[in-house]
């Protein structure tokens, strides 16, 4: 499963990751073995798989909330950038 | 009287502490001078807290002087994973992306120890966002092994490994999603428990892969593991995968259970290449001294445990790719600037993450895209459905244990396996299948190789914690 470069700089850029140059050669050469590692799992019998049997926790009913704003300022204090309550970006449009 | 403070268990600490032998204070201070000997070679620790632990540990010697009796965990030193978060404490993940993260609140397992009033000394080194088997991957230095330190201490819950065999904590907590406190637990000698998916709570714990994540103990007795995992386990609202057990441990006798041993991971007969001498010969003696303890032992086979690696290398890159992509020099910690909006979530990322760690993004979203997503992930998580099918239709109704090594060597060097990842992730080969499946698994001290410390697992079915703990204190002994 040959990853060329081009693939993994797209795939950095759809992941938002900026990489270096020499990084690139690195990637493309370790996914490259770890792709065709996993690959092996075509081999793998999934019979029977219909039969589910996946136990789910209970997700708790959405009530009693608490008081609006009781939690932004320990929040948005982790953030970079900041004003008046509000965590700020750069330009979006 | 002089007691010897490095024999302690939880249990004779919560003697000596309600019958005022001993003081939280100086516990603490035995600790806390372990860490200042070994602490720059052993690098077990990013953060000692040694202020609010002092703290805590007055308040528990307060109680104990006002007449009253402590529960088992107060005054007791633990240290954290630094992937869990404890409130106003930094709490990086072991990364560059979260340096001046400060957690602002408790993890719902550190609420629940501090209501026992147990000390926190500190939070350990670990793999960035646990993604590792060596706790080289950390943005901080490598944690090394306190048997030899040119060796790693396994990962990616490296540094509470080392900080309970080093007798730099009493006890301490890890999380485990494909071995995480299993492994390092072996490599130091120590007791890691990966518990039943969804018996502790997950919430406060940073997600690498929300499917397999559990917090677990670290501790040098099964008894003590036992008693940590009592405290912290329980169904939470914050985390709705968590559940409540209904499973009747009375029902189930120890005597005359059967211990399974897969084929695929240990051959009772075979030669078991790729197994280092050691761990061949310590794991036949473990399984001598079960079956003279009245435990019958059966090979088994589970064809399945040969994909384990390939299936968890799939399914876990691709949750964490979803996972950390919330890590966006926006809302945490490092932050670096770019012309655009889009520049400034590229140069975080790509200043703030370690190699590991988008080398695990890249591969999650490439197995997770559209062209791809039937071949690998689809196939991944079918493989995963059949695992599991298989485990309580027909494994479990013929065995009540399986056993296996916890690893296939002892400790590796630092930097041996750095070079070749896919040579990395086989050091998971008998752990993940227990996160594929959910059930719980512990890691017992297994004597050594050499001078290298070697660790037993065994597993059991859904919420059988239990049965795990009766069989490690038979073995202990």
């Amino acid at each position: 499963m040959a990853i060329s470069k081009e693939e993994v700089k797209k795939l950095a850029e759809l992941s938002r990751i900026s990489i270096e140059d020499k990084e690139v050669d690195l990637l493309s050469k370790d996914m490259e073995s770890i792709l065709g590692f996993v690959s092996k799992l075509k081999e793998v019998k999934t019979e029977d798989t219909e039969k589910k049997d996946i136990i789910f926790g209970k997700p708790r009913e959405d009530e009693n909330p608490h008081k609006s704003g009781l939690y932004t300022e320990d929040l948005i204090r982790q953030a970079p950038d900041k004003e008046k309550g509000y965590v700020k970006v750069k330009k979006v449009l | 009287m002089k007691i010897d403070l490095s024999e302690l268990t939880i249990k004779k600490a919560n003697e000596l502490l309600n019958s005022g032998d001993i003081s939280a204070g100086e516990l603490l201070e035995f600790y806390l001078e372990n860490i200042k000997k070994h602490d720059s070679n052993v690098n077990a620790f990013l953060e000692v807290f040694d202020e609010s632990a002092f703290e805590q540990a007055e308040n528990v010697d307060k109680k104990i002087k006002d007449g009253g009796q402590v529960p088992l965990l107060a005054g007791i030193p633990f240290a954290i994973k630094d992937n869990i978060l404890i409130k106003n404490k930094k709490c990086s993940s072991a990364s560059k992306i979260l340096e001046n993260f400060v957690a602002p609140y408790d993890a719902t397992v550190i609420e629940k120890l501090k209501r026992q009033g147990a000390v926190f000394v500190g939070r350990t080194n670990m793999d960035e966002f646990a993604m590792g088997a060596s706790t080289e991957n950390s943005a901080y230095g490598p944690t090394k092994n306190p048997y030899d330190q040119e060796r790693v201490p396994g990962g990616s819950s490296g540094g509470s490994a080392a900080a309970v065999a080093q007798q730099e904590c009493m006890v301490s907590l890890g999380s485990d999603t494909g071995g995480s406190i299993r492994q390092p637990a072996a490599f130091c000698g120590v007791v890691g428990l990966k518990p039943t998916y969804g018996s502790v709570s997950r919430n406060g714990l940073m997600s690498l892969a929300s499917s397999l994540d559990q917090i677990g103990p670290i501790a040098k007795t099964v008894e003590d593991t036992e008693i940590i995992f009592d405290a912290i386990k329980g169904q939470d609202t914050l985390d709705f995968t968590s559940m409540e057990s209904n499973i009747q441990h009375s029902t189930f006798n120890i005597q005359n259970s059967v211990v399974g041993v897969p084929k695929e991971s240990f051959d009772l007969q075979g030669e078991n290449e790729g197994l280092s001498p050691g761990i061949i010969k310590n794991t036949k003696e473990s399984i001598k001294k079960l079956e003279s303890l009245g435990f019958k032992i059966k090979q088994t086979e589970i064809d399945s445990l040969k994909r384990v690696v390939e299936a968890y290398y799939t399914i876990m890159p691709a949750e964490a790719a979803s996972n950390l992509a919330r890590y966006d020099g926006i809302r945490y910690g490092f932050s670096e600037n770019g012309d655009t909006l889009l520049d400034v979530y590229k140069n975080s990322k790509g200043k703030g993450f370690g190699s590991e760690t988008k080398r695990r993004i890249l591969l999650g979203n490439y197995v997770l895209s559209s062209g791809f997503y039937d071949a690998y992930y689809g196939t991944a998580q079918k493989a995963r459905e059949f695992m599991k099918y298989d485990l309580k239709n027909r494994v479990f109704s013929d065995v009540d244990f399986i056993l296996s090594p916890t690893t296939p060597t002892p400790a590796f060097k630092i930097g041996e396996k750095t070079s070749d990842p896919v040579e990395m992730y086989l050091a998971d080969i008998f752990t993940a299948y227990a996160n594929l499946t959910g059930i719980p698994a512990i890691s017992l001290p297994n004597g050594f190789e050499e001078k290298l410390p070697t660790g037993l697992q065994l597993m059991a079915p859904w919420f059988e914690e239990k049965r795990l703990f009766d069989i490690g204190k038979k073995l202990e002994k």
